[in-house]
């Protein structure tokens, strides 16, 4: 990879020395892209008759970029292109390329659509494949066994079981988009949540629960059994 | 502190019909997997591989063992309904209905780590000959440029601590270790030279539950923790 200084106009009209890199980066060295991102704020390429970077060129359009970098660098790929040079160093250590070929689907994507003419295109491909690139760290990763309440048009009603030595439920409501991929969503229905946290994000994923959520477990009737025979099990209708 | 890889291996008593009833066995997890394989189909010895790779760990489901293999945020799995809880430990308690279940015979749990130092790679093996060794060894020879201690406890009930450290060079080492990451790629920042060091545990028992791993897990990483801080001790 060449990397060198030019000389362009900003909006201003003032000379702004930017780096260029002389390679075609979506077609030849697709991965590097994202490895280097953070450096990549000019192009220069062959096919630039189709597809319009000039506009990138602009200082005011860089500083826009910058701002998504931080959602970019929230994804696996900074990482994981940077280690895979290691594999590139010892080639003939066949362990240590990875047990998928996860790796190969990032650039493969890239580089079938190198010719499109729409940014957005590209980006929603690329996108699509988020859960082969993904490698966020969680700081707390849950897998919850919940029942439906109930549920209408926009929301579902969960009984969420936190504790199951204590017993420690909570009622939770979710939008019912969440659920769409429930297809027999009906109430009294197991539903295994998965919710991952860290400071500023969290996830949630819902899978149907049937052979993983005993539900049981939401039977409560112990405190009651205790009760009966005794006065507290009937009506104070003296009252 | 980096956890390139750890295994939480159950063993129990051979299943012979196993290969007829596993996927009727393990069918509800499915669903929560990125990817299923099976190996050696239809034979005694068949085994299910259900994958989690955004997650980071996978559960092989054989006759005679169940076995969890994750990398990297090994704290997420120690806590109450992390991965261990839901979906290992309620495979096991699926194949623990089975008819043919006999009973758990022991179980195994096996980590590494590296942890960077900050010291050169040409001092690196000084570093350890000074802190771990001591200036005898330049009399068995001085030409060595890599050391490794291995530390074993046996009992007679077989049950077997290992743990064995050295210098870090480079992600090399990683992979030569006896449990490999899943994905090197996914550990983040691994270049640097530093302390390497595996800890392996085999116990006896007929229970399990996740106080079995946490406890290993927190072990593990105590005595790593401390190997750190004494090659760090100036």
């Amino acid at each position: 990879m060449q990397e060198t200084e030019k000389k362009i106009k900003g909006n201003l009209g003032l000379d702004h020395k930017v780096p260029v890199f002389s390679y075609d980066p979506f077609k030849r060295h697709s991965n590097l892209i994202v490895k280097d991102l953070s450096k990549i704020t000019y192009f220069e390429h062959s096919w630039r008759k189709n597809f319009n970077f000039n506009a990138l060129n602009e200082p005011r359009h860089v500083e826009n970029l910058r701002h998504f970098t931080a959602y970019v660098g929230h994804t696996m790929a900074q990482e994981e292109i940077t280690s895979s040079d290691n594999h590139l160093k010892d080639s003939a250590q066949p362990t240590i390329t990875t047990t998928d070929s996860d790796d190969d689907i990032l650039p493969n994507e890239i580089e079938s659509y190198s010719n499109a003419e729409d940014a957005g295109l590209f980006l929603e491909n690329l996108f699509k494949n988020k859960e082969t690139i993904l490698n966020e760290n969680w700081d707390s990763v849950e897998s919850i066994q919940s029942k439906v309440i109930s549920f209408n048009e926009e929301s579902v009603y969960v009984d969420c079981l936190l504790d199951e030595e204590l017993k420690y439920f909570e009622s939770r409501v979710f939008p019912r988009k969440l659920f769409n991929n429930v297809t027999d969503l009906d109430n009294d229905i197991p539903i295994l949540m998965k919710i991952k946290t860290k400071p500023g994000s969290f996830r949630i994923d819902i899978y149907p629960g049937k052979g993983l959520v005993n539900l049981d477990l939401f039977d409560l009737k112990d405190g009651w059994e205790e009760l009966k025979g005794r006065v507290q099990d009937k009506k104070l209708d003296k009252w | 502190m980096i956890n390139t890889a750890f295994q939480f291996e159950i063993r129990f008593t051979k299943i012979l019909d196993f290969s007829e009833i596993s996927r009727s066995l393990l069918a509800p997890f499915v669903k929560l997997a990125s990817d299923v394989s099976v190996d050696k189909q239809n034979s005694t010895e068949e085994m299910t591989i259900l994958k989690f790779d955004e997650d980071n760990y996978l559960i092989m489901v054989s006759w005679d063992r169940l076995v969890l293999r994750g990398q990297g945020e090994i704290k997420t799995f120690v806590k109450k309904k992390s991965y261990v809880e839901i979906p290992f430990l309620k495979i096991l308690d699926r194949i623990k209905s089975i008819e043919g279940f006999g009973n758990i015979k022991s179980f195994l749990f096996a980590t590494t780590y590296v942890a960077k130092l900050d010291t050169s790679l040409d001092n690196l093996p000084k570093l350890f000959k000074s802190k771990i060794f001591n200036d005898d060894l330049e009399d068995i020879s001085s030409e060595f440029s890599d050391y490794a201690i291995v530390m074993l406890e046996k009992k007679e009930s077989g049950d077997l601590t290992e743990i064995r450290f050295g210098p870090y060079l480079n992600p090399t080492d990683i992979m030569n270790r006896t449990i490999v990451p899943l994905n090197i790629n996914r550990l983040g920042d691994i270049e640097f030279t530093g302390v390497i060091f595996e800890y392996k545990n085999f116990l006896k028992s007929n229970e399990i539950n996740l106080d079995n791993f946490s406890k290993e897990e927190e072990k593990s990483t105590k005595i790593f923790s401390d190997l750190c801080k004494k090659l760090r001790k100036k």
